[in-house]
């Protein structure tokens, strides 16, 4: 379970002071699918950061468990991210020297967990997303949805608690991004995965169970029922499988 | 355990980015590669000298004096040096005390070429007889010898004007040697001065008083006795350097055999080198070679030095030998002459009593150089041939056990001023201390200039770190997100650098090897063996024909070099991979 309390966040650039976010409240629940939107500069970007741990908040908390992220040092934030989240990004987020496995490796070198185990972990998660067979390949021999699952497969790696997409179709084909989308329901219906999906497209954010829009560091609740994933269960009836 | 496991996860992924910037890589890594190579090099170079004058040194003994010419390049010091007095002359300004009395320009030595000139009388040229006669002529012991002086100066003209202040000189010396007395060589003084009129009587009571002052004051300074009294010479009291050894009129090749009576000296040996026309009897060969005379016993006394110097056929020269010959195999080979055979060595025939062996490889070193193409004869044969007899080009005296190396190098220093005889002595340490305190400072030098070169390779590895994270800022903020810490990032920022450096520094120990190794002997050929000639010079000597310094690559040094170039490149990579490492990780992901 994940809460967000009055969580705020300024910037400042140079004498102005921007603030990105005027005091959140949010809870989401382990195994919901959530999408958050808003327009460029309502604060969607910063809300996800603080969601994943990449960045603490100024005032107010947040917190994954009972682990708190505001009081979290940047050792204890990236030992969260490590072990709890997963991310993927929009483009650009394999690193480019390593192969599909090596990259699926990563989070686990960082965990220091053995190197054959994180090997076979690797396969079965590249096998998972459809990219078994693709293992060796460098991330420029991959087209760019075979990148996102690549992505998918390592935000995967340390069996996190949260997966969090960041315009995962952004770079995509509507068909390529359709894909990628299926992943995530998939997991999301099959792994009981947490999900957060950040995105500006409404068409997209339809498929997450709940819809959480920003507006100038506000949020406007449309607090819809939160479906929870169930085996099986579908949100849109599209199955991505059929 | 699992710092090694991480260590080998950063190298895997640090080898994998600096081969992504491959061409980068390697420009970076050229520049660690050409300041270690340099550093190599130059040590290496260095120690090698070192060694080498180390070596050139223990081929001739630690307990050996050199005798050489103190000044001059010569290695011919003795040529054209009489044997005047000019040691009384610049010890104690008698020539300049009396300034009045001749003409100031006129050289001594320019006179004296041959010895003593014809017109000087001393009183250890008269017989008993004579003197007795005529004491009992003139009365008195100063008396007796202003009358032959006078009258050998006045009979000058049939032979060489006379010079005033040679004669004052000449007599001076015998005075201090006990040949005569100081009234007696006022009188002489004086009275050849009157009698060629350059002064008159009344004068010349002054002049004569004023010389019996100086003759005092002088036997004073040079050994604390007083005139007419003898010199108290004790050969059991070695280290004494008041020890009268030599007396002015002695040739550097009789002081050198003075040295070799006392007792703390082993051995005592000379040589003098020239360059002759040599030809066989019939003609079948002839050249200009080089000549060297040497007193018999020199290669026995100082193997090592005389190390090319192995009778194959016939035998060395005795004492007793005058005009023989022992020949390097090169020459004996292309003049075609065997022992028993005769040869002209400019002009003069020789017969061959021996062969040298073929050289082995000539080694570096302090030794008499090429034997294969050199002649060897005795010096007195020398001596016939080209004049300037009792010279030396260098010589050797070794310090028998027990005995200080310093007291008796200071006895010979003395015995060479007392003859008037610009020879320095110098023991093997005090050279291959000065030489290598020479060395050395080359080496300091030469190391901070490689140092300057390491650095800008250091400089370089930084900056390319720089661009690096800069570069790969995107990179750092993935990795972030995926788990990697602070230190994670650190540690592979590091760990690229560090390979940077050890990469650069293995390479360029290859090639530091390789540049001394080819360079070696073109730098000890100019520059190092150039500083041990010119010392070595200085001191009148001739260093042997050395065929380069090998450079002296140690293990320690290969480890070093390549420790130092591992902490260099990751201390360069210091700054940058600490800047990656903070990086937060939102700003490091908005990075395009």
């Amino acid at each position: 379970m994940i809460e967000v309390k009055s969580a705020t966040r300024v910037f400042s650039m140079g004498t102005t002071k921007v603030h990105a976010l005027r005091g959140v409240d949010l809870r989401i629940e382990d195994g919901e699918f959530v999408a958050i939107m808003g327009p460029s500069g309502s604060g969607k970007s910063t809300l996800m950061y603080l969601l994943g741990a990449l960045d603490r908040p100024d005032g107010g908390s947040i917190f994954h468990g009972d682990q708190d992220v505001a009081g979290c040092n940047s050792n204890g934030l990236a030992e969260l991210r490590g072990k709890r989240i997963g991310f993927v990004f929009q483009m650009f987020s394999l690193m480019p020297t390593l192969s599909a496995l090596e990259n699926v490796e990563l989070p686990m070198v960082f965990q220091k967990r053995p190197h054959a185990e994180s090997r076979g972990r690797a396969h079965q998660l590249l096998d998972f997303v459809g990219m078994g067979d693709r293992a060796k390949h460098l991330p420029k021999q991959l087209s760019g949805g075979e990148q996102q699952r690549v992505a998918i497969a390592r935000a995967l790696a340390n069996d996190p608690d949260l997966l969090l997409a960041d315009e995962p179709t952004g770079n995509l084909d509507s068909a390529t991004g359709f894909q990628i989308i299926a992943l995530l329901k998939r997991l999301n219906r099959e792994e009981l995965m947490t999900e957060i999906l950040v995105t500006h497209d409404a068409a997209l954010a339809q498929h997450a169970h709940r819809i959480i829009e920003l507006l100038d560091g506000h949020l406007l609740t449309r607090d819809g029922p939160s479906q929870r994933a169930t085996p099986g269960g579908t949100s849109d009836g599209s199955d991505p499988r059929a | 355990m699992e710092v090694i496991l991480v260590l080998r996860d950063y190298l895997r992924l640090s080898m994998k980015s600096l081969r992504r910037r491959s061409l980068r890589s390697w420009l970076t890594i050229l520049g660690i590669v050409v300041g270690v190579a340099a550093v190599v090099a130059l040590i290496a170079i260095g120690e090698g000298m070192q060694q080498s004058v180390k070596q050139q040194f223990d081929t001739i003994g630690y307990n050996t004096i050199i005798l050489g010419e103190a000044t001059g390049k010569s290695l011919f010091p003795g040529a054209g040096m009489p044997a005047v007095p000019s040691a009384p002359t610049g010890r104690g300004g008698a020539a300049t005390d009396t300034p009045d009395e001749e003409e100031p320009t006129k050289e001594p030595a320019e006179e004296m070429g041959e010895g003593k000139p014809a017109w000087t009388k001393l009183r250890s040229d008269l017989t008993p007889e004579e003197i007795e006669a005529m004491k009992a002529q003139y009365g008195g012991e100063g008396r007796a010898i202003a009358k032959p002086m006078g009258d050998l100066v006045t009979s000058g003209s049939e032979g060489e004007p006379v010079d005033l202040e040679v004669l004052r000189v000449e007599l001076m010396a015998a005075v201090l040697r006990d040949e005569m007395t100081p009234e007696e060589g006022a009188w002489g003084y004086a009275a050849a001065g009157v009698r060629i009129g350059e002064w008159t009587r009344a004068e010349a009571q002054d002049i004569g008083q004023r010389f019996m002052q100086e003759a005092a004051a002088q036997a004073t300074e040079s050994g604390g006795n007083a005139p007419g009294e003898a010199p108290p010479v004790s050969p059991d009291a070695p280290d004494g350097p008041q020890e009268t050894l030599a007396t002015a009129d002695m040739l550097g090749i009789e002081v050198l055999e003075t040295l070799a009576e006392l007792p703390s000296v082993a051995a005592a040996g000379a040589q003098r080198e020239e360059t002759a026309l040599v030809s066989s009897e019939g003609l079948q060969g002839i050249g200009v070679l080089r000549l060297i005379g040497m007193t018999p016993s020199m290669p026995d006394d100082f193997p090592l030095y005389f190390e090319g110097y192995a009778i194959a056929e016939g035998r060395s020269f005795a004492e007793e030998d005058l005009l023989v010959i022992v020949l390097g195999p090169g020459v004996a080979n292309d003049l075609a002459v065997g022992v028993g055979d005769e040869m002209t060595v400019q002009g003069t025939a020789f017969e061959v009593i021996g062969i040298l062996a073929e050289p082995e490889q000539v080694g570096g070193g302090f030794t008499v150089g090429d034997t294969k193409f050199s002649l060897f004869v005795p010096i007195p044969a020398l001596e016939a041939l080209f004049g300037n007899e009792g010279t030396f080009s260098m010589a050797f005296v070794e310090v028998a056990d027990g005995a200080s190396i310093d007291g008796v190098a200071q006895q010979a220093r003395d015995a060479f001023t007392q003859a008037g005889m610009p020879i320095s002595a110098t023991t093997a340490s005090e050279l291959s201390a000065e030489i290598g305190a020479a060395v050395s400072s080359v080496n300091l030098t030469l190391s901070a200039i490689a140092g300057i070169a390491l650095l800008v390779g250091v400089l370089g590895v930084m900056n390319t770190m720089y661009t690096s994270v800069l570069e790969r800022t995107r990179e750092i903020g993935i990795l972030k997100a995926v788990g990697a810490k602070d230190r994670d990032v650190l540690g592979l920022f590091l760990t690229e650098s560090a390979l940077l450096g050890l990469i650069g520094g293995g390479l360029g120990v290859l090639l530091g090897v390789g540049i001394s190794g080819l360079a070696g002997s073109l730098i000890s050929g100019s520059l190092a063996f150039g500083t041990v000639s010119q010392v070595a010079e200085s001191a009148g000597l001739q260093a042997g024909a050395s065929s380069g310094l090998p450079p002296s690559f140690s293990a320690w040094l290969i480890l070093a070099a390549l420790g130092l170039s591992l902490l260099l490149g990751t201390l360069a990579g210091l700054l940058p991979a600490w800047r990656g490492a903070k990086l937060p990780p939102v700003k490091a992901l908005r990075y395009e």
